[in-house]
């Protein structure tokens, strides 16, 4: 008869298994790209509060990278977290890309104008380049491999992070590759600040568009208190002891 | 005044379209963009030739059938304006316009500025609905519905079904229309019964249809002729994230 | 023909009730045996379909438009009428009823207009069961409003799109079914077609508009919902594709068709504003709740509006029917605004216009208020004229709207041929002579949900009609018919577009056959119609093929079928030598331009009877008589 049930869903699975399936859906994939973009944002914030240490002079900020590294179980909760959080935001990426490009296979002959910021409708590109980006940062800083030359032992034997700091800033194209990498980086977060809200469809008539204005002000903020580092030591306001 | 049109026009289905170049004379301002299409349509079939096929039916902005891209934006772009209802005196002498169909896979191309859009219909017809038989419904008055709610599902029921939002979308993408479904009966305590079952049959179709993902761009907002706001599609995340721990 | 109204006997407020139980029933594991084919997606279509396919019959529903919710309900802006006295002003099944064939000039039938009054109040339960956002009261319940030609507020509404949001309502109720596999959906389909075998309706020829493909369905019953013909004159607040198609192709099948003259012309329109103008567009009714409507008292006064005092201007609805006013029913508002322009008051360019005025509601209640009421058509009729009426007085002038004439039925909403259900507008109504507003969303919708979905099942369990398929030769033969047509109507390759020869039918009825009509201009009208038409059949210009989407292809099979249709409702015209609501003859009226109805000739409908090409059609006549309302003069004074 036709009064049979009108619910789609399959019954009775486990709930991994509709999580599984929930997440590979186009909403899904958005929902794993958000939090895992709500990790990244975070690990941004205390990266940055500890980069910070740097205006407090050489001591501070060697001791500060000494006892990051002495800490073993933070370092690498941090590790995994980002182990697990970049390949997954990268995966829902390329997987809601693909999907879209199929939905829109003819593009328009006069090119579509509906409106839509420009960071916003480059998140791919900017995500990519601050990849890029972020593997060059681990082979500079982490696995002194990119500028080899710029790392000194402190006479603890442990590296000087402080004057490899300033030493690499102080080379004017590796600081513009940092200063373009943190303004795309900050025109990716002043969208996906606000999109990772949207996607876990919190919402408020009174507070969203307030959290557009504050998506804007924390991307560019983050990224301004990032670039000032490179900045400083090139002014010479940060420089070797 | 005088234009020059760029229209697509395409014969068939399985047919290579390509912009042609036409020419609209003596438009008068008064005249709605349809009408202005009558003209040169009138004027191609007197030549013996096909007049450009578009869609329309009520001219008054409510049936959500005129469905053309004017210079990159659907509908033309005025805000809460169906193309139907958009008058040539926005326009001026000597203009160029560039007239084209939807664009999304989930909208093929019938012919020239006609496009298929049966796969809105498929996604109200996996859940876009309260399940209520034809009698015994409860005195009208018997649930009262807070004016506030009750306005919220009349905003998001407004939505005509034109698919502008897709049209505009970067990624093809029908979040806007199959949210304001959902915040239309989620809003009313009779569709509440259904909203997680109904958001999620509804998704899985639209994902079955070839519909892109939402990035968030607000692009639908902007030119969707009813004004609806992207909170729907919020309110549908959150109805699909709920619908993983709750529901049946 | 044999008009059998089977209106049963009884106390009134009994037949309904009694009627249903003397129904045959159809034995719930019979039902998913028959197959119903519905044609039209609107309210009465879209709510038939679907609550015929919950009881289990196998339903097919069409529609030309590419989604079953285009169809022109959706259009329909101001309300619809319940009898629920909620705000305790008097409202009554009775007062509804009352008030309705008042309305409707003592021409409709009595136990019908009873049965809608009655089942009016399910409506609105079934609506907001489906979800219909209806607007609302700060206490949660329903609000209502007032419309033309009612002394209650029986109206409910959601804000001026009350007819799009029962159309949504009907379309998920529909969708759901397709959704299930009971109703197949065939959207961008044409009936062209109605297939009679040995005397009852069997099936419909279709032509699939994207393929061009002519096809052949079969069925138990069909069932009309194809809506009116207001689109016979061109312009009108019909959308485009509105056509008389379906029910004409019935009628020249042997249904008649009642009262085709009746056409109801709604007073506030946005006026022509020139040559090229493609359709007109309706403002509300509800808006006469608050807006004045004036002209000046000085002929050819073309000062701005602003700069007329109150003195010199003429509130004409307020003047002439003190106790109505600006509420005055339809017909009387139209000519009321025809009347001042014909006197040279009209205002505009043209003359063809008068003022809709909000200026005193919107000092006593302010702008917000207002805009809370009637916002959207404000904008509305800002997008299209580039005026705010919150500055300026909206011009409006009456326009063709709805049309009352249709297929005839009986109180089962068959027609003269059996299993030939006709629904909602397309039927020739429970309006009488003229609608009141915010009845037709009514109508359609009892017709649909609530009348029948009991009374095809009476048919089905009671026909017997034989098994047949579609290699019967009425089959082959109504397809093939339809095949010509087209190729017909492609090969004349003459020299004028179809919409050249629409417009030039539409203006020819508009101005004898329109809100106005007298003997001679109706003569010279069905002199003229045939003349047409022949230069049309002759010099028709349809480029392009048969063999996918052809839009003027469909129009041509549509004006084709108006061209015929015209003469019919002439006919009617001429014939009805009488005033009485939407069918105005300037030959009876009296010192006052009211309407003067004959009712010792006219107390009836007139049924025409097809009588095949080139002969007159044949009228039969269904005697009306009224026991509860008794015929009076119809006053709004």
């Amino acid at each position: 008869m036709s009064q049979a049930t009108d619910a789609p869903a399959p019954t009775g699975e486990p709930l991994i298994g509709s999580l599984l399936r929930f997440f590979s859906s186009s909403i899904g994939s958005k929902v794993v790209m958000a939090l895992t973009g709500a990790v990244l944002w975070g690990f941004l914030l205390a990266h940055l509060g500890g980069n910070l240490m740097v205006y407090f002079g050489p001591e501070t900020y060697n001791h500060y990278a000494q006892a990051l590294k002495g800490n073993a179980a933070l370092l690498w909760a941090v590790r995994g977290a980002l182990i697990a959080a970049i390949p997954l935001h990268f995966w829902a990426a390329v997987q809601s890309s693909a999907k879209n490009s199929a939905a829109r296979p003819v593009a328009y002959a006069y090119a579509n104008r509906s409106p839509a910021r420009t960071a916003a409708k480059s998140m791919l590109v900017t995500g990519l380049v601050i990849a890029a980006f972020f593997v060059y940062h681990l082979a500079h800083f982490t696995w002194h491999v990119a500028h080899p030359e710029q790392v000194k032992l402190l006479p603890s034997g442990e590296v000087d992070v402080y004057s490899m700091l300033v030493n690499g800033f102080s080379v004017w194209w590796i600081s513009a590759i940092y200063v373009v990498a943190q303004l795309l980086l900050a025109q990716h977060l002043s969208h996906g600040i606000y999109s990772l809200f949207q996607h876990l469809g919190l919402y408020g008539a009174s507070w969203t568009p307030f959290l557009k204005r504050a998506s804007l002000a924390i991307g560019y903020g983050l990224c301004a208190a990032f670039i000032s580092i490179p900045v400083a030591v090139l002014l010479g306001v940060v420089k070797l002891p | 005044m005088n234009l020059k049109l760029h229209v697509w026009r395409q014969s068939g289905p399985n047919d290579a379209g390509a912009m042609k170049e036409y020419v609209a004379k003596n438009v008068n301002p008064h005249m709605s963009f349809l009408e202005m299409l009558d003209v040169v349509n009138e004027e191609l079939q007197s030549k013996g030739e096909e007049a450009i096929a578009f869609d329309h039916d009520c001219r008054e902005g409510i049936c959500g059938m005129c469905s053309m891209v004017i210079n990159g934006l659907p509908h033309g772009g005025h805000r809460g304006v169906t193309t139907c209802q958009l008058h040539m005196r926005h326009f001026n002498d000597g203009d160029e316009i560039w007239i084209e169909p939807w664009r999304a896979k989930a909208f093929p191309v019938i012919k020239d500025l006609v496009v298929d859009r049966s796969a809105f219909d498929r996604i109200i017809q996996k859940g876009g609905f309260v399940s209520v038989n034809t009698g015994g419904a409860p005195d009208a008055n018997a649930l009262p519905i807070p004016k506030k709610e009750a306005d919220q599902a009349f905003e998001a029921a407004a939505c005509i079904g034109c698919g502008a939002c897709v049209a505009a979308c970067k990624n093809g993408s029908a979040m806007l229309f199959v949210g304001a479904k959902a915040s239309h009966l989620g809003h009313t305590p009779q569709g509440d019964v259904e909203r997680f079952d109904r958001a999620r049959a509804m998704t899985m179709q639209m994902d079955a249809e070839g519909f892109g993902t939402c990035s968030n761009l607000s692009q639908c907002e902007a030119v969707c002729p009813k004004t609806i706001s992207v909170k729907v599609i919020a309110e549908l995340n959150r109805d699909l994230l709920k619908a993983q721990f709750k529901g049946k | 023909m044999k008009l059998d109204s089977k209106t049963p006997s009884g106390p009134i407020e009994q037949r309904w009730t009694k009627h249903k139980f003397d129904l045959k029933l159809v034995n719930p594991a019979n039902k998913r045996k028959y197959r119903v084919l519905v044609v039209g997606t609107g309210l009465a279509g879209s709510s038939a379909a679907a609550s015929l396919a919950e009881l289990g019959y196998q339903v097919d529903a069409f529609c030309f438009q590419d989604s079953p919710r285009r169809a022109h309900s959706i259009a329909a802006q101001g309300g619809i009428n319940a009898a629920k006295n909620y705000r305790n002003d008097g409202d009554s099944v009775f007062r509804l009823f009352y008030d309705t064939v008042k309305g409707g000039e003592w021409r409709a039938r009595e136990s019908n207009v009873y049965r809608l009054a009655e089942v009016s109040v399910n409506i609105i339960d079934q609506c907001v069961a489906q979800g219909v956002p209806f607007a609302r009261e700060y206490g949660g319940l329903l609000d209502n409003r007032s419309f033309g030609g009612a002394q209650v507020s029986r109206t409910f509404y959601a804000q001026g799109q009350t007819g799009q949001q029962l159309l949504i309502g009907a379309y998920q109720a529909l969708s759901r079914q397709v959704g299930l596999g009971a109703v197949k959906l065939h959207a961008r389909h044409e009936m062209l077609e109605l297939v009679v075998i040995d005397g009852r309706a069997r099936g419909i020829i279709t032509r699939d508009l994207v393929t061009g493909k002519i096809e052949s369905h079969v069925a138990d019953a069909v069932v009309l919902a194809s809506g009116g013909y207001g689109n016979v004159f061109y312009l009108s607040t019909n959308a485009k594709g509105c056509n008389v198609t379906a029910t004409y192709r019935a009628y020249r099948k042997g249904a008649g068709f009642g009262n085709p003259c009746y056409t109801q012309i709604h007073p506030t329109c946005i006026p022509v504003s020139g040559d090229y103008q493609s359709k007109l567009t309706l403002m509300s009714e509800s808006l006469r709740n608050d807006g004045r409507v004036w002209v000046p008292k000085a002929k050819g006064d073309a000062r701005a509006p602003a700069q007329i005092p109150d003195a010199e201007r003429d509130y004409i609805l307020e003047r002439k029917y003190p106790s109505y006013g600006n509420l005055a029913p339809r017909d009387v508002s139209s000519r009321a605004a025809k009347e001042a322009c014909d006197a040279g008051k009209g205002v505009g360019p043209g003359g063809r216009g008068v003022y809709l005025d909000f200026a005193d509601a919107i000092k006593r209640l302010g702008p917000n208020k207002i805009g809370e009421r009637y916002g959207n058509l404000f904008s509305m009729y800002q997008t299209i004229t580039g005026d705010s009426p919150y500055e300026k007085p909206m011009r409006i002038y009456p326009a063709v709207h709805y049309t009352m004439g249709g297929l005839w039925v009986d109180y089962n909403l068959e027609s003269t041929i059996p299993g030939l259900f006709v629904i909602g507008e397309a039927n020739f109504s429970d309006h009488g002579a003229n609608r009141l507003g915010a009845s037709a969303l009514m109508q359609g919708l009892a017709d649909g949900y609530f009348v029948l979905p009991y009374t095809l099942g009476n048919y089905l369990a009671t026909a017997k009609a034989p098994k047949v398929d579609e290699s019967h030769p009425e089959f082959k033969k109504a397809a093939d018919e339809s095949t010509a047509k087209l190729k017909k109507l492609l090969g004349i390759k003459g020299k004028r577009t179809v919409d050249s020869f629409h417009r030039e039918l539409g203006l020819l009825m508009w101005e004898k056959c329109g809100m106005a009509r007298n003997a001679k201009g109706l003569n010279e009208l069905i002199q003229q119609i045939p003349a047409l038409r022949e230069e049309f059949w002759k010099n028709l210009n349809v480029p392009g093929s048969d063999g996918n989407l052809n839009l003027a292809l469909e129009k041509a099979g549509r004006v084709a079928d108006f061209m015929e249709f015209a003469e019919l409702m002439a006919r009617d015209a001429l014939d009805r030598d009488e005033s009485c609501g939407g069918h105005f003859r300037e030959e009876h009226q009296d010192e006052e331009g009211e309407c003067v109805r004959n009712d010792d000739k006219y107390m009836n409908v007139s049924v025409w009877e097809y009588a095949g090409d080139g002969q007159a059609p044949k009228k039969n006549v269904e005697p009306l008589s009224f026991e509860y309302v008794h015929p009076a003069k119809r006053s709004y004074k």
